[in-house]
């Protein structure tokens, strides 16, 4: 009996979740549902062909370095203690504030994530510095860790971006559009998280007292102790809007500058380069080790036409596109409960991707509207992997406290998600006016 | 026997560990080479020819030889939900059987990246610029997807670092 390929697809389809949940990696288990899926459609003989030609294809791809720079990038940052002066130079700026610490721990972590594409690697990096000095100052452990664990998730919306990266790829759009289509959101966030800081500590004033304000000649003081890094963010991502060179260049510059930087301030010792190297051969390992596991399941969703046949489902289904939008949206807050992001994005895109096409919505303002629904993802339980990482570092914090601690942002998140399906230019001011 | 002392555990971690040295080279080998060629363009006018070309096999290179790094410190990325929810007994058989499979997987992408190259080399393909024949690095491939291989049946016979245990 012959079956339809929509019915192999489904088959294929439950056979990588069960293979997932078996805990196979991500990536084994994507090619392995590919290909078998693929030898039953399409006969052996073209999945082993398929086998034989796609490892190579993808791993021998330009944009792809991208990752590697800017990881190694995000890396040598964390290595040479910069994240201390940014701290230094938020909490000169905004300490004094009621909560003041807090914010300074969200804007912290802005300033980390314009040099590293990985949320979890500025939520530790900034957690480490920021949390003892919240607990000096006897802050609530609630709000401590959860502006840590939300600041965090800044690191993949604020560019270098390894989402925006892995959209970019799966998608065929422009990773220097996708860049800059985050810096805007990124501040407006960093906006919101600093407002929710203020609120909680307007309702209950004791979760974050204020600190000390600085005289203004120590503020500059710690604003000139991260002018290094405040000229790197400058120069990579100035360098993408003016067209002075293109995403991998820049993501080359900017990691050579990082070493430079990190070499004036003393911190290149040999194990540093051997830690950040090797970590950042390990980083893209596995998130390489995903993207071809992806490319080898996409043909095999392809032969299914279960896209196709999506799409045309929800063409019939004559609902606003702003409705089956916030559906889709929806469906991605429930999936990145228990999804890691990367996979979540390798899974489904090839999926809604037609679909949002379809739809007429911008492909790119979509890239940062689910950036910043994988960010809520991060800090959800109850698998939020931010609030893991931050548990790892805030010693005594029980993980219920950190999940409370994070819901206001979760809320804020919320906001800057429903503020970017209001106003898309958010988004798409700096891709349209960049200079190509 | 535990691991460490194994003899054939100590000389994969030696080439696996020596591989991400590689990766980390071409890495930076990478970096410095982009660096240059933008410097080269815009202060001296004369860009470095074929970065674009060494670029992607650097990628390329750096691809299959983290795969193996990546899993002998259990750094994949797995999804633990359900399987920290099954029996003990199961949960075995899941772990194990999931570093088989994936050896399995990875030992036909080697054999086939062999075969494949046969037929790159018949043709002739090379890259654009530098005219570099694609042939030898289906090579790299099969040696990374090998290795990789090894690792998942180390890990398939005995207890090494698993992934999301670090």
């Amino acid at each position: 009996m012959e079956m339809s390929p929509v019915l192999v697809g489904l088959l294929g389809l439950a056979g990588l979740f069960v293979l997932i949940f078996l805990r196979v990696p991500i990536g084994i288990a994507l090619a392995i549902a590919g290909v078998v899926g693929y030898a039953a459609l399409s006969g052996t003989d073209t999945a082993l062909n398929l086998m034989g030609s796609i490892p190579f294809e993808i791993g021998y791809n330009y944009d792809l370095s991208i990752i590697a720079l800017f990881v190694l990038m995000g890396n040598f940052a964390m290595v040479s203690g910069m994240s201390r002066d940014l701290y230094d130079m938020a909490r000169g700026l905004v300490g004094h504030w009621p909560g003041g610490l807090a914010s300074a721990t969200v804007v912290g972590c802005a300033g980390f994530a314009a040099v590293s594409g990985s949320s979890l690697a500025s939520a530790v990096t900034m957690g480490r510095v920021a949390l003892p000095e919240m607990k000096r100052y006897n802050y609530d452990d609630k709000l401590a860790t959860g502006c840590v664990a939300a600041g965090g998730t800044l690191g993949i919306l604020i560019p270098p971006s390894t989402g925006f990266i892995i959209y970019a790829l799966l998608t065929e759009e422009s990773i220097g559009q996708l860049f800059l289509a985050g810096v805007l959101p990124g501040l407006l966030l960093t906006g919101l998280f600093m407002i929710t800081v203020m609120i909680v500590t307007w309702m209950r004033p004791e979760a974050g007292p204020r600190a000390e304000r600085l005289p203004w000649l120590d503020r500059l003081k710690t604003v000139g102790r991260s002018l290094g890094l405040i000229g790197i963010v400058f120069a990579v991502l100035g360098g993408i809007y003016f067209g002075v060179f293109t995403p991998v260049e820049a993501a080359a510059v900017g990691a050579f500058l990082t070493v430079v930087l990190t070499a004036m301030r003393g911190k290149l010792t040999r194990e540093a380069c051997r830690f950040c190297v090797l970590e950042t051969i390990k980083t893209f390992g596995f998130v390489y080790l995903i993207v071809v596991g992806a490319f080898l399941f996409n043909p095999f969703l392809a032969v299914t036409q279960i896209p196709l046949k999506l799409a045309g489902i929800v063409n019939g289904l004559e609902l606003a596109p702003l409705a089956i939008l916030l559906i889709i949206v929806a469906t991605y807050i429930v999936l990145g409960t228990f999804l890691e992001g990367i996979a979540m994005l390798v899974l489904t895109i090839p999926i809604v991707f037609p679909v949002i096409k379809d739809l007429g919505y911008d492909p790119i303002w979509f890239g940062v509207l689910l950036v910043v629904v994988l960010e809520m993802s991060l800090i959800s339980p109850p698998l939020g992997l931010n609030v893991f990482v931050v548990k790892g570092i805030a010693d005594g914090v029980p993980m219920g406290d950190i999940f409370v601690g994070v819901l206001p942002f979760w809320g804020a998140m919320f906001v800057c998600a429903g503020l970017l399906i209001a106003f898309p230019e958010i988004a798409l001011f700096l891709p349209e006016t960049m200079i190509r | 026997m535990p691991p460490d002392r194994n003899p054939v555990v100590r000389a994969t971690d030696a080439t696996v560990t020596a591989s991400a040295y590689v990766a980390g080279a071409v890495l930076v080998v990478l970096m410095l080479l982009t660096v240059a060629d933008v410097v080269g363009r815009y202060f001296f006018n004369a860009p470095l020819s074929g970065v674009f070309d060494l670029t992607q096999f650097a990628v390329l290179i750096m691809t299959f030889l983290s795969f193996a790094y990546c899993a002998f410190r259990g750094a994949h990325v797995v999804i633990e939900i359900v399987y920290d929810r099954l029996p003990r007994g199961l949960r075995f058989v899941a772990r194990r059987g999931a570093n088989a499979a994936g050896a399995v997987l990875f030992a036909v992408i080697a054999w086939r990246a062999v075969v494949q190259s046969v037929d790159v080399r018949d043709f002739n393909e090379t890259s654009q610029l530098l005219l570099i024949p694609y042939w030898p690095f289906y090579y790299v491939v099969a040696f990374g997807s090998v290795l990789f291989a090894v690792v998942l049946v180390l890990k398939t016979v005995m207890d090494l670092p698993e992934e999301g245990e670090q």
